[in-house]
Order: structure tokens, then sequence, then C-alpha cells
């Protein structure tokens, strides 16, 4: 694997860019990094998408799709995330690789130049974010919003972190909430944008066949005139949260299946030395496909179709969802729980030890090899102090031993269970499975 | 085995057909530590009706629950055999394929064997079934929550009024509870011979040991296999103008099908669906003048998509999303259909191809998309990578007629999920 280049391009402006020909396609993100909060999520969240409307040169939808049919189909998407309590908001890109071009196109330079007017030189009237866009994308993001609930197994994954996190930053989705999306103004927005342009950190990736040196000069130039500041710090979040009692949440809505959703604390970071030992343990209790949750709540006991665990490795929370009969969320509950207490309690076997430190191994092997999983691990690395290269973390990977799949899960503390179930007449009309 | 070179896109390919019947694409990744297989089967949830000797008539999510038990072998359950060795194995099943395939780093023949064992060895016991009767029927409950599921179907049965794509790939509580081992054997000797199914691999591998790892592992003798039924002759109308259901949604949510004359087979279905993919594209995809109006009117929203699926037997546009009104955009649409049958702009057209053409090629960075096209373009009878050189041979007019004679009142259906009762938000 070919290592990355970071380069700060600026004050609180780096660049992370992998050279690399084995993709058909290049891969961009430019990301503002500010700290989640309920007052400015929802205008933090808006506000690519304002600015996705048009540029300067390129005013709106139309025009700018014309530009990027030229560029072979090139993609920009206006993207929100939440990196723990940070929220990042941006772009996100793919562009075909410029030696696949028929005529000779200069297809990176181009995607380089549409980015930074897309982040600095949007179409305006009056000096201003255009009102047009901005009411029509508010309006969009309170649809958005509201429709949270639609998938319901979704939708259960968001209220248990909202349930869990309460009173932490963590509990504001990466939308903001539906009543501050309301309040959306023009002025208001506007001022919001011109602050975060200079007082956020910018995290820029690349990936792709073009050499660095090309790429990091596209982007100086392409970024021209950027306010800046001096003094960039990225916000912290908070990790360590000792529940003192679990919390048990349940919802009742028009669903024929109950969705069950169970959130723990890992108290880990992603740079700290347990954080190996974390992955290893997650993949043998419910993130690998032959897991403990496979075997058991699944093969063994026909219980649920999906029954898995994942890990917010910012946040340093661990969800376990699963999917069960409405009569069967107790059941189910106590058989997900006992699997933790057998990992827990070291009741594995070295095979399913193997198997779990395989699959966490290969999984981040495979990452590299895939234009998204690359850009998802130098995107949380970005985050980290110290950041690990992967090949170190692969090996520290391999090396977890069953001591410390022991010692990570005895750090897990259940914090919430959240049900959301339908209503009791629902379920005779259905029968049991 | 045969090399083919596809200068454009940096592509090679290895192919050999087995004695057996057995096709087999290679295609070498140098550089990826990262290899995958897949092995698919010509055989989905529309192939209930087939005649193996005998007329069979078999329940709905048949092919789905097939693909279920596969996992299961007399030693296991061949999930945790691959996952031992941290590979991780899946399927899935739509209306005209099965795919098995497993991506690994490391021991790769290995995991070669054990996929090509798994799927040539039926092993089905009482109560391995009733066991995935339980599992499944989560799964379809799974998906009765789910509104973008019952758009879908509901569109597919408002499409075609015979045609068993209308079918849900994975059945109903009540059609999954009357499957026995017997029926599973039967449909598995149906289908599952090596005439029948394409194994495809992509990584830094060496290809004639994939072609030697087959012939040992599958028999070596041709097998005879089903013939599928398809049913009558389906009208070039659709069944249902619109189909409509409520459900706890916060806004409409909608598909518009046109069902277009079905596809051939071969080179010119790969160019038929390439031409109608790019019709849809020029209709209303992100970068036409009427996916701007609609969005700027805020009637679509950027969950906005327009595809062009095709089936044996059964090809059709569909786009839709999330909108206030539904049968605002489905007028808009049909007016468009309208506008771009009188001509397209030439302009547009040319950049409409090279942004489609961009998109497919990229589309190759996925190992996993790659053997599936492959697969289901072997199925059909022609090599996917061609379309790399069918690209410049579409032609404006020819998008203007397949509008003209797809995008009509007759052949469409808006299907539509209406928010139940008031919203508590």
């Amino acid at each position: 694997m070919s290592t990355p280049t970071r380069i700060q391009l600026m004050p609180g402006v780096w660049l992370t860019a992998v050279r690399t020909r084995k993709f058909k396609s290049s891969y961009w993100s430019a990301l503002l990094l500010t700290p989640l909060s309920s007052e400015t999520a929802a205008m933090t969240a808006v506000l690519p998408r304002v600015l996705r409307r048009g540029t300067a040169e390129y005013p709106d939808q139309e025009q700018l799709g014309a530009a990027l049919d030229e560029l072979y189909g090139g993609v920009i998407e206006p993207i929100v995330l939440k990196l723990g309590e940070i929220q990042a908001s941006g772009f996100a890109a793919t562009f075909l690789d410029d030696d696949l071009a028929w005529d000779g196109t200069l297809i990176s330079q181009t995607a380089a130049k549409l980015l930074g007017d897309l982040l600095l030189r949007p179409a305006t009237r009056n000096g201003r974010l255009r009102a047009d866009y901005v009411g029509s994308e508010r309006d969009n993001l309170i649809a958005e919003i509201k429709s949270l609930r639609n998938d319901k197994q979704s939708y259960a994954a968001l209220r248990l972190s909202q349930e869990m996190c309460r009173g932490e930053a963590y509990e504001v989705d990466r939308l903001g909430s539906l009543e501050s999306a309301q309040r959306i103004r023009v002025a208001k927005l506007d001022r919001h944008y011109k602050a975060l342009l200079k007082d956020s950190c910018i995290e820029l990736y690349y990936c792709g066949a073009q050499p660095i040196d090309q790429i990091r000069q596209a982007w100086v130039e392409s970024l021209m005139g950027l306010p800046r500041k001096s003094g960039y710090e990225l916000p912290l979040t908070q990790v360590t949260v000792h529940p003192e009692e679990v919390r048990e949440v349940k919802e009742t809505l028009d669903v024929t299946q109950a969705k069950l959703a169970l959130g723990l604390r890992t108290q880990t970071r992603l740079e700290s030395p347990d954080y190996p030992a974390l992955l290893v343990t997650n993949a043998l209790f419910g993130g690998a496909p032959g897991s403990k949750l496979f075997q058991n709540v699944r093969e063994k006991r026909s219980l649920c179709y999906n029954a898995v665990s994942g890990l917010d490795r910012h946040k340093g929370l661990m969800m376990i969802h699963a999917g069960v009969a409405l009569d069967k969320a107790e059941e189910a509950k106590s058989e997900i729980l006992a699997q933790l207490d057998a990992v827990k309690s070291g009741d594995f076997t070295s095979k399913e030890l193997d198997a779990a430190r395989c699959f966490a191994v290969s999984r981040l092997t495979s990452a590299l090899d895939s234009q998204i999983g690359l850009y998802r691990f130098y995107r949380s690395q970005a985050l980290a102090d110290p950041a690990m290269t992967p090949e170190a973390l692969i090996a520290m990977v391999g090396e977890v031993t069953a001591e410390d799949v022991k010692r990570a899960a005895n750090r897990l503390e259940l914090d919430t269970v959240y049900l959301l179930t339908g209503d009791e007449g629902e379920e005779a009309e259905h029968g049991a499975t | 085995m045969e090399r083919r070179e596809f200068p454009l896109l940096g592509e090679t390919c290895y192919f050999e057909q087995l004695e057996n019947g057995l096709p087999v694409f290679v295609i070498p990744k140098p550089g990826y530590t990262k290899a995958h297989a897949c092995l698919a089967v010509s055989y989905g949830g529309m192939h209930c009706r087939f005649d193996d000797g005998a007329p069979r008539e078999t329940v709905a999510g048949i092919a789905h629950f097939l693909e279920h038990k596969m996992f299961e072998m007399p030693d296991g359950n061949a999930i945790e055999q691959f996952s031992a060795a941290g590979a991780s194995v899946n399927a899935f099943t739509d209306a005209d394929m099965t795919a098995y395939y497993f991506t690994c780093t490391d021991r790769f023949q290995e995991h070669l064997r054990m996929l090509l064992r798994f799927v040539s060895t039926p092993y089905f016991t009482p109560e391995n079934v009733k066991k995935e009767q339980g599992i499944i029927a989560q799964e379809i409950r799974m998906y009765d929550d789910k509104p973008d599921w019952h758009v879908y179907q509901n569109l597919l049965k408002g499409l075609y009024r015979y045609h068993p794509v209308r079918e849900s790939v994975v059945g109903t509580v009540e059609s999954i509870s009357e499957i026995t081992p017997d029926t599973l054997y039967t449909c598995h000797r149906a289908f599952y011979y090596p005439g029948n199914m394409v194994l495809c691999v992509v990584g830094d591998v060496d290809p004639h040991r994939v072609v030697s790892v087959a012939r040992m592992v599958l028999p070596a003798e041709a097998a005879p296999g089903a013939q599928k039924d398809y049913g009558v002759e389906e009208p070039a109308q659709s069944a249902n103008r619109e189909m409509t259901e409520k459900m706890e949604v916060s806004a409409p949510d909608f598909l518009l099908g046109f069902k277009a004359a079905p596809f051939y087979a071969g080179t010119n279905g790969l160019r038929q669906t390439m031409l109608g993919a790019l019709a849809g594209e020029l209709l209303c995809g992100r970068s036409s003048p009427l996916y701007a109006k609609l969005y700027a009117d805020g009637l679509i929203h950027k969950d906005f998509a327009v595809t062009c699926i095709s089936h044996p037997g059964a090809a059709f546009l569909v786009a839709g999303g999330e909108s206030p009104d539904p049968r605002r955009v489905r007028e808009e649409i049909m007016e468009e259909g309208e506008r771009l049958c009188q001509g397209i702009d030439e302009g547009r057209f040319r950049r409409a191809v090279k942004s489609e053409y961009g998109a497919t090629v990229r589309s190759l960075n996925s190992f996993d998309n790659i053997c599936v096209q492959l697969s289901r373009w072997w199925f059909s009878g022609c090599h996917y990578y061609d379309f790399a050189t069918l690209y410049p041979t579409l032609t404006a007019s020819e998008v203007s007629a397949f509008l003209g004679q797809t995008v009509r009142n007759e052949t469409g259906c808006l299907s539509q999920i209406q928010p139940k009762g008031v919203s508590t938000l």
C-alpha cells in the first residue's frame, strides 16, 4: 500500500492524499469540522446542500450538472456526518480517473476547482446565499428529518443514541432537530457559513492516480481566498461515561416486527491501546458473520434474521440491533445479554477467537483495497491523536489475546435498552411465527 | 483459457467453459490483497414454475429459501466455516438470479473449494427447514416494515399482470411454511447444475488454478436441467395505472414505472439496457432540466433516482423517491417524455453518454459488481465488458424512439405509499 501524504495547506487545513493506480476513479472530500451543538447543527447540515445548488460560475443545478457530465459523470454530494461529537459537513466526490477519459479531458484539475468553487464561491444574490436556495433546502431538510422514522430499523438506532446520550453533545442528530431546521433563515445562515469557513478545521482528502504535488497545487489554488485565523483545535468527544443504571425505553409504532436496540459504553478511544482488542471483541460477540449472536440468537434459537453489534469508534459506543417477533423481544434480549456475559467471562473457544481476529484483520486489509474503505479509515484517523497507519493497526489486531478480549468485554457497560414494538392487537393478527 | 483485453477499461478477462458446462471468468487484479469469488445460479424469485420432466409449481420465495438452506452442510454451517478462516461469505437472491460469494485476504483456494462445495451439496432435513422458516419469517417481517420494499413490490404488481417478476422474491410467511426438504431437493436438482451457473473470480489470483479447483470440486459431467416457465404472454399495457398503500411514513413515497417491450437476449439486450438507462437519465436524471425544475419546485428531493431494470421477458423504466405530490411528478415526466420524443439536443445527448460511460467504468471498482454483471450478462448471452464499445454506438434518435414507445399512460404505473393518519411529529 502506498503511504498517504499528510500536508498542512493553510492554518487548520490538512490534506490527506493517497496515490494509487488501483482504482478506475479518484475520490475526494472536503469537510469542515465543528463541535456538534443543538444551536448550529441544522444550519451546518443544510449548508453543503445550499452550496451544492450552484456556484458563481454554474449558478443552477442544470449548469452544474452539465459541467459534471462533461467530466464523465463526476459526482459531488453534499455530506454531513457525526464523527463522535464533531459535526463534519462538506462534500464527497468521485470522478473517473484522468487516464480513462476518451478525449484527454483534464478531470482532476477541474474537479478540484469545482470543489473549491462550491465551498467558497457559491451562487449569491446581493452578496448573500440565495434566499430561494436556502428556503428550498431548509424545506428538504425538514422533510428529511421527518422521514427519519419511516425506516423503523434505522429509526430505532437513532432513538437509542438519543436516549442513551441525553445531556451529552452526542444526543444531537447529524441533521439537527426539526425545530432548529424550521428556524433556518438566510441572514443567519449566511453569517454561520462565513464563520464556519473562518473558524473550522478543514480536512481535505484525495485518493487516485495523479501525482500528489499536482493535487496539492490544485487544492491550494481552488481554496485561494479561504479566510483563516490563527490557532485551530479539533473539538473533543466525551468517551468515558459510566451509567449508574440501565435505562429501559419502550415505544409503540405501527410495526409488524419489534426492533430491539441495546447501547453499551466501550470506554475506549480510537487511539487507545485497547482499541484493537475492542475490534476483535465486537467481531467475536456480534460483528462477524459467525459471531456469538449469529450462532446463538439466530441459528440456535431461530429468534431473528439479524442480530448484530457495531461500534461507534469515535464516541465509544457499541450498539446491538435485532429484529424479532413482537412477542419474542424479552427472550431475544436475555439471550443477547447471556452471550455478552459469556464473552465477559471468557467463555469462548480458541477457534472463535481465531475467527474473530481473522475477521477483524481481513476487514481492515480489504478496506485498503477499496476507495470508500480507505477514505473512511483516513477520515477517522485524521481525528485521532496520534494517528495510526492501517498496517500498524492490523499488526496490533493480529496479536489480540483471549485475555485482551476478556478485558475489553469487561469494560463494556450496558447503558440503555430501546424497544420499538407494535401494539398488541397487531400481534394477534399476524400470529406467532 | 481464453484471454481478452479491454484496453479502454484497462481490464483483462480470462475465460473458459468447462466440460460440465460451467463458465469460468477470472479478472486478474494485480496489487490487490483481497480476492472475491462469486458462484451465480440462473434461478431466482420468478422461476417458481418449471418443467424437469414433469410440470412443477413451487411456492413464492422458494429460490430465496433454498439460498438460505445451501449454507447448511452435513458437517456444520458454511458461514461458520468461512468465518473460522476470516473470510466473509454471503448470498443474495433476486428475481432471476441467486449468487453466492465471498471475499477473503488469505487462503483463497481453500475458500474457493468451500464455496463450490457448499453450493453443490444439498443437505435439507425437516428440522433445519423448520428452523429456517422462523429466521426467514423474521426477514419477511423486516421487509414488511420497510416502505421502500412495499412501494417496489406494488409497482411490479401494478406493471405486470402475469409475468412472474411480480412475485415477491422472499415470498410470504404463509407460502414459505409449505416448503419441505423434498421441494428443496427438486429445485436444487433442477437449477443447480454447472451449465446453469457462472463462476466469477476477481483478484490477484492465478486463473488456471481457479479452473483446476472448479474441475476438482464440481461434477465432471454435464447435467440436464429444467425448462423455465414464464407463464402466459404479458400484454404491453400495465395491469394497473395506480397502486396506493398507506403506511406510517412522514410524506408520500413513490415509484413511477413504465413497462418497455422485453429486451432481446445477447449483446443487443445489453445495448438496449444501456439505452434504457440513458433514456431515463435524459428524461429526469440528475443533470436533466426536468430534474432541476422538479427539485426547485420542491416536488422531488435528493433521494429521487431513475433507472432501467431488465429481466427475461420483463423490462421497465422506473423513477421515484419522496414527493409531496407524486401525481404532479408523473404529469411532468409524461410531458417531458413527449417533448423528448420530438428530438434531443445533440450536446446534451453527447454529455449524457459521457456521463453514463464514466459511471459504468467507475462501477468496476467494485469486485462484487463485476461478478454480478459478468454473470447476469452471461446468462443473457453476452460479455458485459462489451459495454465499452457499445456506448459510442447509441444515438439520440433511438432514445427518442424508446421514450416514445415506453413513456405512455397505458404502459405506466404509479405506486405510492401515502402517510397513514396524522403524523405525530
